[in-house]
């Protein structure tokens, strides 16, 4: 691995963005091998890979705490978060914000694990769930740094958020009770749904992969499908999701979350001509089994 | 684990580590000035006036319509059958939602506004009268047999001089002889006036189901619904710590019953103004990271009106299939007021997660409910019979010589005004042991004061006060409160392990032990004496009636309020259980859940729960009964002079305990298997398979047998439904451009972008079949008299068909003046399964990245399918069986379409 901070120390700095041609960073997450000779395509024609960022390059993880709910669930995530930040490698920095009342920053970029402790430990939460009022600003902030720096960026949600604590509503409540025979509730998760679609249309004009781990699973129709929501709008972004089913589950979720975002590569693609918006991205790496985010929204 | 590097490794990676380090100093430099720009940080500058938002631009809401119409929908199986081209239905419901800061960030609201407008038919099919009878005619009415129904003339009535009181009354040992009306008519010189304008308003068959003339009157009639309502929330973050929310709602609406029939006889529901407000403040307050406190007051009314003004007209009931006339309670006013502080203290100390609430709550009901202002007559075949014999009398015969054997009514002065104050504390603490093991104990104590009234017109029979009329126990009391002060604990435990130390395998356990509080009740039970219900009895039901419609109801002996303590005697007397004794209830269930690959979940759960001293209604306990033991009278016992004295307390007919007597006991034994299958393509299924099976004494259509002896009731519940399946699933189709197939970026992406479906399945088997005796001759005894099994008969049939569903034969009527040796709800023969497919498709379309129009169209049902109705039950003697039982008449069900159109910004 030491051949890689060589290569990255003589390597030539990220292209300045806005000029030239249009550039795209690709989140990957390779399961075996290691991605040498990677080639592109877009929309199927070939495209130019201009750099390939691995694990052992700089990264900045943007960690969002959403916490209203049980204190129980938020201190067994406060210990996981803990765990995870104390593993953090010195090329891995993280910051830390928090989603209610609209996105705010906690904790300025750091590599000092015992500074992303203290804010984490001091975070109060209470109050209204956020995600879904934030991560688009927090997608669109990622998004910036991915393009002005030449660290790798990725976004970590830890959240216990209920559908039913968000200041909006997304679960239709009934308003006339007395009316017996409504059956445009029969399905009620229909506008978490448009909701969660609407979110993946918008984040697919980002770059930077979210993760999130849900530290507290709930059973009712309408959270059901708010969680599987976020596990689309994450894997749509190139990362993943994770449900806690229990208090066990959420130390380990969450360091797996941080693990694999460590260990997530970003190529950087030059896209080729065209009027397409969306757009299907096509990598493929010998001997290296890789799973990447293959749909972008690109503004041309 | 890291891996240790060589000293030449580190040479080389200090700079590399130098210049990492650069690069990210670069970004959290570049993290600091985007967030100050956009505003994320406590020292972001103000917006400037270019970039000010709009309140267009930071609102987002919907405005949403939904249609249904009976275009779209198929024909309900039901109506099919008799005859029938179409439904009525028109629905439209419509409403909007808005939502967003109002100052800053730290304000949000949100308003939601819906109305309903609803004309809906309703049908019934039931039994009335045929032409002829309404005259007085009976020559064609035909019993369950199908041979002609006997009718006596209760004017002939005379003692047969060779009646031998040592054998049982039969038709060759008649105790009474009266002779058959000539050609089974009745005179128009009988005819009771009253009930012939009773008959004016009576509909004429229209239909013709069957058996013979049963099923023969079917209506659909129109109900409508008008419904407006808002919910206003306003959510303000007064500081880093603290957080206040205020929700308020308000309903209004007027709901128009369906009619049976289109006279002031109508026995329908009461047409209803109604309106409801709530509102909750909450405070929220985070005194440390792990320290929460939240306040919370809640309001709420609810007001209904229901009455139909100019429609009085007495309850006329019928035993048998007839329908009937009038409706009970047919002027209601009620109103339920609650007003609720709590508090909740959340608190983490080392490995304790701790959790206080408590909570204060005032409730008041007040009510205005008369059961029968304009009187309650029954009438039975008795009157028309020959005494002692069955098959003979009918009661409609009865009902046109004026004949009620039994009749009251309600005289009530004032509304009533109900309190309740209820304090609780609830307790717990989640205890992480270990990493694999984590467990919550919760403990509970509630104080409900008694129910009382605001200007103590409050009563209750006593059964340790001794009668003045009679020196017996049993007197009715006024005023002070019916019941004592009641603490109830309750207690949990509960426990998540990882049996492997692996997080995708969770075994949780939970048991528990609680009371159930003692509700408010809606009505204006416990108040005669301030109320009161003059009430008249027959001597004997087919000797004498208790009063001839012609005569009018008597009145109140004794102006109101009446408040001695034999007010009450002679009628259905109002009781209080004195010790305010609380349902109990024990759970228990464990379950094992396991995270397979492909984000596939797999739970089993096994549960078992119980109650005793469960609250149950009249039907399920008569403290007044006589003990069976006293059958042994037989025809005696037709005489109520003679039953009065076998009763433990013979001042009162019975005692009406207002389903709050607390003496049921029941037992679920259930087991489940939940699949979900989660999938980040779009696709989110679950699926349940539960086997279940519960037992009680006191459930069913009928009552109970013997009230004294409740082992002897123990049998399956009776809506207890032992197998049941559901699916759920939505689906955000693969197609479009931004999915994998039809990816199209022209014009065709408006077509095949946006495309998903939801559904649901439920697939329920049977309740056990409830069956009940033709005829029941106990001289006023048991109530709810069960059927014999004949031995050696297998109940079930080899095809089940709706023309045969069970055997018939393998039952029996018992003898008269014995016992039924059946149970209360069959153990093995069940109700027809039911099935039910909802399905919805919704189409999007986005307009842009915030603004999109949603059109979807569910179909409830949507494979129309016809789920059977139950079975005829009753089973009649071998002499005169009920050609019916075990034959399945219809089936109900038809697809419903609903269209609806919904704009997202």
């Amino acid at each position: 691995m030491t051949r890689r901070h060589l290569l990255a120390l003589f390597a030539p700095p990220p292209p300045p963005e806005g000029s030239g041609p249009l550039r795209l960073r690709v989140p990957a997450l390779v399961s075996k091998g290691e991605p040498a000779n990677i080639e592109a395509t877009v929309d199927g024609k070939p495209a130019k890979v201009e750099l390939l960022k691995g694990p052992q390059d700089d990264l900045l993880i943007l960690l969002v705490l959403d916490f209203s709910g049980d204190i129980s669930y938020i201190e067994a995530a406060r210990t996981g978060l803990e765990a995870a930040v104390k593993e953090l490698p010195a090329n891995a920095w993280a910051t830390v914000l928090r989603a209610q009342d609209g996105l705010r920053v906690l904790q300025d970029p750091t590599g000092q694990a015992e500074e992303l402790i203290s804010t984490i430990n001091t975070y109060t939460g209470g109050g209204k769930a956020g995600l879904l009022d934030t991560v688009e600003d927090a997608a669109k902030l990622a998004d910036r740094l991915l393009v002005k720096t030449a660290t790798r960026v990725a976004l970590l949600y830890c959240t216990d958020g209920s559908i039913y604590n968000y200041r909006e509503d997304y679960t239709n409540p009934v308003i006339n009770s007395s009316d017996s025979r409504d059956l445009s509730r029969r399905f009620p998760d229909q506008l978490v749904r448009e909701k969660t679609q609407k979110m993946i249309s918008s984040l697919l004009q980002r770059e930077a992969p979210i993760w999130i781990v849900h530290i507290h699973y709930r059973v009712d129709a309408i959270n059901e499908a708010y969680q599987r929501g976020l596990q689309q709008m994450a894997e749509a972004t190139g990362g993943e999701a994770a449900i806690c089913r229990g208090m066990a589950d959420i130390p380990s979720a969450i360091s797996n979350a941080m693990l694999r975002i460590r260990e997530h590569w970003s190529v950087f693609l030059e896209l080729p001509p065209g009027k397409s918006r969306n757009i299907v991205v096509g990598l493929n790496a010998p001997e290296c089994d890789m799973t990447y985010r293959q749909r972008f929204s690109v503004k041309r | 684990m890291q891996k240790s590097v060589p000293l030449a490794g580190w040479i080389l990676l200090l700079p590399c580590s130098l210049w990492a380090q650069g690069e990210l100093q670069k970004a959290a430099e570049e993290f600091k000035a985007a967030t100050r720009e956009l505003g994320l940080r406590a020292d972001s500058p103000a917006r400037s006036a270019g970039k000010r938002q709009y309140p267009w631009q930071t609102w987002h809401g919907r405005l949403s319509y939904n249609l249904r119409n009976d275009v779209l929908d198929a024909v309900p199986h039901e109506i099919a059958q008799r005859g029938g081209g179409k439904n009525l239905l028109r629905r439209g419901q419509f409403g909007f939602n808005v939502a967003g800061p109002v100052i800053g960030k730290s304000t949000f609201a949100s308003l939601s506004y819906e109305g309903v407008r609803e004309r809906i038919g309703r049908n019934s099919l039931r039994t009335v009268a045929i032409a002829p009878e309404r005259t007085g005619d009976f020559s064609q009415t035909v019993d369950s047999a199908g041979d002609p129904q006997q009718i006596f003339d209760p004017a002939t009535t005379r003692l047969n001089p060779d009646f031998n009181p040592a054998r049982p009354v039969s038709t060759s040992n008649l105790e009474y002889i009266r002779q058959p009306f000539p050609g089974r008519v009745i005179p128009s010189s009988r005819l009771d006036p009253v009930a012939m304008r009773g008959v004016s308003l009576y509909p004429l068959p229209n239909a013709n189901a069957g058996p013979f003339f049963r099923n023969n009157y079917f209506v659909v009639s129109p109900e409508t619904n008008k419904a407006d309502g808002i919910i206003f929330k306003l959510d303000h973050t007064l500081d880093e710590k603290s957080r206040l929310s205020l929700s308020l709602s308000a309903t209004n609406g007027f709901a128009v019953a369906s009619r049976l029939m289109p006279t002031i006889a109508d026995p329908g529901a009461n047409d209803r103004t109604y309106s409801a407000r709530r509102g909750t403040v909450e405070h929220i307050l985070t005194l440390s990271p792990r320290t929460i406190n939240t306040l919370t007051l809640d309001l709420a009314t609810d007001r209904s009106d229901a009455s139909r003004p100019g429609e009085v007209f007495p309850d006329y009931r019928f035993s048998g299939n007839y329908l009937g006339m009038g409706r009970a309670n047919p002027v209601q006013l009620t109103a339920h007021n609650t007003y609720s502080l709590s508090d909740g203290y959340s608190t983490r100390i080392g490995k304790h997660s701790l959790r206080a609430v408590a909570r204060f709550t005032h409730y008041q009901v007040h009510a205005f409910l008369p059961h029968y202002p304009q009187g309650r007559y029954t009438f039975g075949p008795g009157f028309t019979s020959l005494p002692g014999i069955n098959n003979t009398g009918y009661s409609f015969a009865s009902f046109l010589l004026g004949a009620a054997e039994y009749s009251e009514a309600s005289v009530f002065a004032s509304p009533s005004y109900w309190r309740r104050n209820t304090a609780s504390l609830v307790l717990r603490d989640q205890y992480e042991v270990t990493k694999r093991l984590n467990l919550t104990l919760s403990g509970n104590m509630d104080i409900s004061t008694p129910r009382t009234e605001k200007y103590n017109r409050i009563s209750t029979v006593r059964l340790d006060v001794i009668n003045p009329a009679n020196g017996r126990p049993g007197a009715l009391v006024a005023g002070g409160a019916a019941q004592p002060v009641r603490v109830r604990p309750g207690a949990s435990v509960g426990f998540a392990w990882n049996p492997t130390g692996n997080p995708k395998s969770v075994v949780r356990g939970s048991a528990g032990l609680s009371f159930q509080a003692v509700p408010v009740y809606t009505s204006q039970w416990g108040t005669q004496g301030f109320n009161g219900t003059p009430t008249s009895i027959s001597t004997n039901t087919q000797l004498a009636p208790a009063i001839l419609l012609r005569n009018g109801m008597p009145a109140l002996e004794r102006p109101l309020p009446d408040l001695r303590l034999d007010f009450a005697n002679n009628t259905v007397a109002d009781l209080v259980e004195p010790n305010a004794t609380q349902p109990f209830y024990q759970s228990a269930s464990l379950s094992y859940e396991r995270e397979l690959p492909g984000q596939l979940i797999v739970a089993g759960t096994l549960a078992h729960s119980r109650g005793q001293r469960l609250f149950v209604s009249n039907s399920g306990v008569n403290l007044n009964a006589i003990p069976l033991e006293n059958l042994r009278f037989r025809d005696e016992l037709n005489n109520e002079s003679f039953r009065r004295e076998l009763r433990p307390y013979p001042q009162y007919q019975r005692f009406d305990v207002f389903s709050a007597w607390p003496i049921g006991n029941y037992k679920r034994d259930a087991g489940s298997v939940r699949v979900e299958k989660r999938s980040t393509s779009g696709l989110g299924l679950t699926a349940t398979y539960e086997v279940s099976r519960q037992m009680d004494d006191y459930s069913g259509p009928y009552g109970v047998q013997d009230f004294y002896n409740r082992r002897a009731e123990w049998a399956l519940t009776a809506y207890n439904i032992p197998h049941r399946v559901s699916l759920s699933y939505a689906y955000e189709l693969p197609i479009g451009s931004k999915k994998s197939l039809l990816a199209y970026n022209d014009w065709r992406r408006y077509l095949v972008d946006g495309w998903s479906i939801s559904g649901m399945s439920t697939l329920l088997s049977g309740e056990p079949i409830a069956l009940r005796p033709q005829f029941n001759n106990t001289g006023g005894l048991v109530e709810a008299l069960r059927v014999n099994v004949v031995p050696g008969i297998d109940p079930n049939v080899s095809s089940r068909t709706p023309d045969l569903w069970f055997n018939p034969a393998a039952f029996d009527n018992p003898e008269n003046f014995t016992l039924g040796d059946g149970p209360r709800t069959h153990p093995t023969l069940r109700n027809p399964a039911s099935q039910n497919h909802d399905l919805s498709v919704t189409k999007r379309f986005a307009i842009d990245t915030e603004r999109a129009l949603e059109l979807q169209a569910t179909g409830f049902n949507f494979v129309n399918t016809a789920n059977w109705t139950n079975p005829d039950p009753v089973i009649g003697p071998a002499s005169t069986p009920n050609v019916n039982a075990g034959r399945i008449i219809g089936s109900v069900g038809g697809r419903v379409i609903q269209v609806g159109l919904r704009l997202s910004f």
